[in-house]
């Protein structure tokens, strides 16, 4: 579908590389045991973690569902309005990202049913936008601008909650590599955004638009 | 955050598209690209505005005004044009956008490996169907009926549309149905033997009564609304008397607290009574008029009745009960409303008796601003189309008759095979009893039974002889823990539906404002969806619609025209006919509420008159009694015919 492909990124700017970012995405988007299971081996692999010898992934998928899916209450819902403190789907933070994938000529599939702030459609909108920055052009400073913004004004403020909301639940091991992963790749990426945002000056923030 | 130099500007990034083009090149997997037109920076000062209305079992059924910007409901408010919801809400209501954006909703199909046992699947709406149309073939073909699949549904969402759940039942064949009510049924039968119908009068003439008793009720928490008509009354000069065995909020505003013993109600209403005979109170014009068995019920009162046993019974000092019965009897229009809790009691019929006798021999019965306000189901003419499906041809069911709920207006078909129906206040004891065939399985929408029908601990057990429970919810109940399959259903912001009150006299249009969120669907397309699966595993099995259009059907439940073809033609239309011939406008009191009812919307669908609503209506078909309403007493030809047993409760 593309003609900027994975293989033209460069991985090393990327915690895990760009297949690692990918295999996130799945994970938290996985819809069943067998999601679950492909997207945890490849993170296992892309982030050089090991996944337990035995696993029994109908019962991570039971324990998928418990933290991010339903139908019971969630501890740990994977969407950044949930993290407010006013935890309301749809809020000005899901219309921000919305505006974001506007941006970028894109939407969420039937737009309006599944908050636009599911962290899958944000790891997917990072990939596009990492994608966009390594092929240059004349793309590539807004890519990465916005790729700051994403990072930085939306995705810090919620995702370390999230993560933390995960690890205080007993939570089965290829959760735990799935939640650590991310945790190392949000690091490195707001690592690399701190050592480049020093030669930055301090203007306004591109995306205040709260209502 | 901007770097010096980039050509992105705050302006930019917000108005901007730079980037659109590329969107097909990019290696999203998740994310679409755009269409032209959405892809247009949206306008954050665009708002939309929808109306809904409040679908909870609460006396006020108020109507809202949804505010929608970028396909978000951004608050909501309630509807001025309603002079009863007056612009606003309760706290429950004015927080609706949460439970629609709640991150915890019902939120895909699911599949639970072991009742309670928290292990849940994600299924697809059409493995969900499949498994459950198997389930129900499989019924079928065992039993040869399928008296096995049972539904239990109450008040849990009161659109009108919500009815197609059991129209859903009754197009796979005949079932089995939890019937009755565990809500008001004491008071209901009370009413219809007095008044041969529960009619109540318009709250909004509250304003008008020069005397109110509160008995039993505790509007300003459950009925914020009525609060305001009362309080008015009370500013013009009208005694408020509040009796409720709990000081509540409303009692604090009144001017007189009683709290009774609880059920010694009917005590206490026949000591004011026989107080009032004493003292040669009662309205003789009214009772000598309109009333049958009025000389029996004196005697009774003589001969069994003393203020002085109504003090003992009540608790409330004699001096008292005689002070409020003549301040009551002197009062010019006096009004009682009767609360729900009062005749939840062993007692409870006759004690909405005594109530109703106490408001008639003043002569308040039947008058603007009087009254006993019991409650109403005056303007539940809908035509109940997505109600009333017929079963597929060919269909085994119970043999003989069945009871039907109170919301059920339907007449009862010529079949000589119906559904079996059980009693919706033992749903635990009749799932446990129930036999040739079991009940299998359960379909539970529109109510959480582990949190509202008796005997939790046999509930559990009888649930656990189920084979197959599929919940409908929006949130994870008890119930729901202990089903197989859940459903995620829509909002009230989510649907098309229409609202009617059995207490106030509006109706409100519900509007379908936002996209249903994650995978949740309405219960007319769950219908729809189901027909499909069964249809397509067993052609002919399902007679309802595998395609819906919900406004459309909302629609259906006003025109009057689509009841006229279909099976239903001697069921409601011909019903509203008849209330018709049956209507006197002009009697003593009521005018006011006569004159609507008022839509409150100006958004309905064109194919929705108004004929549904008309207030009054007293023939309603399996009414208990013949006599004429509240709303008509004065008419000579319609005066009382009940036996004197009347006055005897
Ligand atoms: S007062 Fe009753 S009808 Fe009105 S919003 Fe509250 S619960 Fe709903």
């Amino acid at each position: 579908m593309s003609n900027v492909s994975y293989s033209d990124m460069k991985p090393h700017q990327i915690s895990g590389g760009i297949r690692g970012l990918q295999f996130l995405r799945d994970f938290f988007a996985a819809q069943d045991a067998d999601g679950i299971r492909a997207a945890s081996e490849g993170i296992s692999r892309e982030f050089g973690s090991q996944l337990p010898d035995v696993v029994d992934w109908l019962e991570v998928e039971y324990d998928f569902n418990r933290l991010f899916v339903g139908p019971a209450a969630l501890p740990a819902p994977p969407y950044a309005s949930a993290y407010e403190d006013d935890p309301t789907l749809m809020s000005p933070r899901t219309l921000e990202v919305r505006n974001l994938y506007r941006r970028m000529g894109l939407a969420t599939p039937d737009q309006g049913s599944i908050p636009d702030d599911h962290i899958s459609f944000e790891l997917d909108a990072l990939l596009g936008l990492v994608a966009l920055e390594n092929a240059g052009g004349p793309n590539a400073p807004d890519a990465s601008a916005m790729r700051e913004w994403l990072v930085l004004n939306h995705m810090s403020q919620w995702v370390p909650r999230f993560i933390t909301a995960v690890t205080e639940e007993d939570a089965s091991a290829p959760v735990l590599l799935a939640i650590r992963s991310l945790e190392r790749w949000l690091d490195a990426e707001r690592d690399r955004l701190a050592d480049t945002q020093t030669e930055q000056s301090g203007e306004e923030d591109v995306h205040d638009q709260k209502r | 955050m901007t770097r010096k130099g980039n050509s992105l500007s705050r302006r930019g990034f917000l108005r901007g598209t730079a980037l659109a083009g590329a969107a097909a090149m990019l290696p999203c997997g998740l994310l679409v690209p755009n269409s032209a037109e959405a892809a247009e920076a949206f306008n954050p000062g665009d708002f939309t505005t929808f109306r809904n209305a409040c679908p909870r079992n609460c006396y006020d059924t108020c109507s809202i005004k949804t505010y929608v910007k970028d396909g978000v409901v951004q608050f909501i408010e309630g509807a001025q044009e309603s002079t009863f919801t007056k612009g606003g809400l309760c706290v429950k209501g004015y927080s609706y956008p949460r439970k629609l954006y709640s991150p915890n909703r019902v939120k895909y199909p699911m599949v639970q490996d072991g009742r309670r046992s928290g292990k849940w699947r994600r299924v697809s709406w059409d493995e969900a169907m499949d498994r459950i149309a198997k389930k129900i073939l499989e019924l079928k073909e065992r039993d040869d009926n399928l008296l096995g699949l049972g539904l239990t549904k109450y008040s849990g969402n009161f659109g009108i549309t919500n009815y197609v759940v059991e129209g859903m039942m009754s197009s796979l064949g005949y079932t089995t149905r939890f019937v009755g009510t565990p809500c008001w049924p004491a008071g209901i039968d009370a009413q219809n033997y007095d008044m041969g119908n529960m009619w109540c009068n318009d709250p909004e003439d509250m304003v008008k009564a020069k005397y109110i008793i509160v008995w039993g009720a505790n509007p300003a928490w459950c009925s914020v609304h009525t609060m305001k008509y009362i309080m008015e009354a009370k500013r013009r000069g009208a005694k408020v008397v509040v009796i409720d065995p709990v000081f509540t909020q409303t009692a604090a505003k009144g001017d007189v607290f009683w709290q009774p013993e609880t059920s010694s109600d009917g005590a206490l209403a026949l000591g004011m009574a026989r107080h009032i005979l004493d003292k040669g109170m009662v309205d003789r014009e009214f009772v000598n008029t309109y009333a049958i068995g009025f000389d029996e019920f004196e005697d009774y009162l003589r001969n069994n009745v003393t203020v002085e046993w109504a003090a003992e019974k009540s608790g409330i000092p004699a001096e008292q009960i005689r002070e409020v019965a003549e301040e009551f009897a002197s009062a010019d229009p006096a009004t009682i409303w009767i609360g729900y809790g009062l005749q939840r009691h062993v007692n409870g019929g006759a004690t909405v008796r005594s109530i109703d006798a106490l408001v008639a021999m003043t002569g308040n019965v039947g008058r603007e601003g009087g009254g006993a306000r019991y409650g109403h189901l005056q303007t539940w003419g809908f035509n109940y189309h997505a109600m009333i499906q017929s079963p597929p041809e060919g269909s085994k069911g119970f043999v003989g008759g069945a009871a039907k709920g109170e919301f059920d207006f339907t007449e009862a078909d010529e079949a000589s095979y119906s559904n079996r129906t059980v009693n919706i206040n033992k749903t635990a004891q009749e799932i446990l009893d129930s036999a040739d065939p079991a009940i299998s399985m359960l379909w539970v929408s529109c109510k959480n039974p582990f949190a509202q029908d008796f005997d939790r601990p046999k509930l559990e057990k009888a649930f656990d002889k189920l084979e197959m429970v599929v919940s409908v919810e929006q949130f994870f109940t008890e119930t729901v823990a202990n089903s197989d399959i859940v459903l995620p259903v829509t909002t009230l912001f989510e649907e098309w539906t229409v609202n009617v009150s059995y207490w106030h006299y509006w109706l409100g249009i519900n509007e379908q404002a936002v996209k249903p969120l994650h995978e949740s669907k309405s219960n007319l397309e769950i219908a729809a969806l189901l027909s499909k699966k069964m249809n397509e595993l067993s052609p002919g099995s399902c007679t309802f619609p595998q395609e819906v259009d919900t406004r459309e059907w909302l629609g259906k439940e006003f025109n009057k025209a689509s009841t006229t073809t279909s099976a239903s033609a001697t069921g409601p239309t011909s019903r509203t006919d008849r209330s018709r011939r049956s209507w006197h406008p002009r009697q003593r009191g009521m005018t006011t509420s006569s004159e609507r009812p008022r839509a409150s919307t100006n958004s309905s669908p064109s194919s929705a008159p108004r004929t549904g609503t008309r207030p009054c209506r007293n023939t309603r078909k399996g009414a208990r009694a013949t006599t004429p309403s509240a709303c008509s007493p004065r008419t000579p030809s319609s005066a009382f015919t009940r036996s004197s047993s009347i006055w005897t409760g």
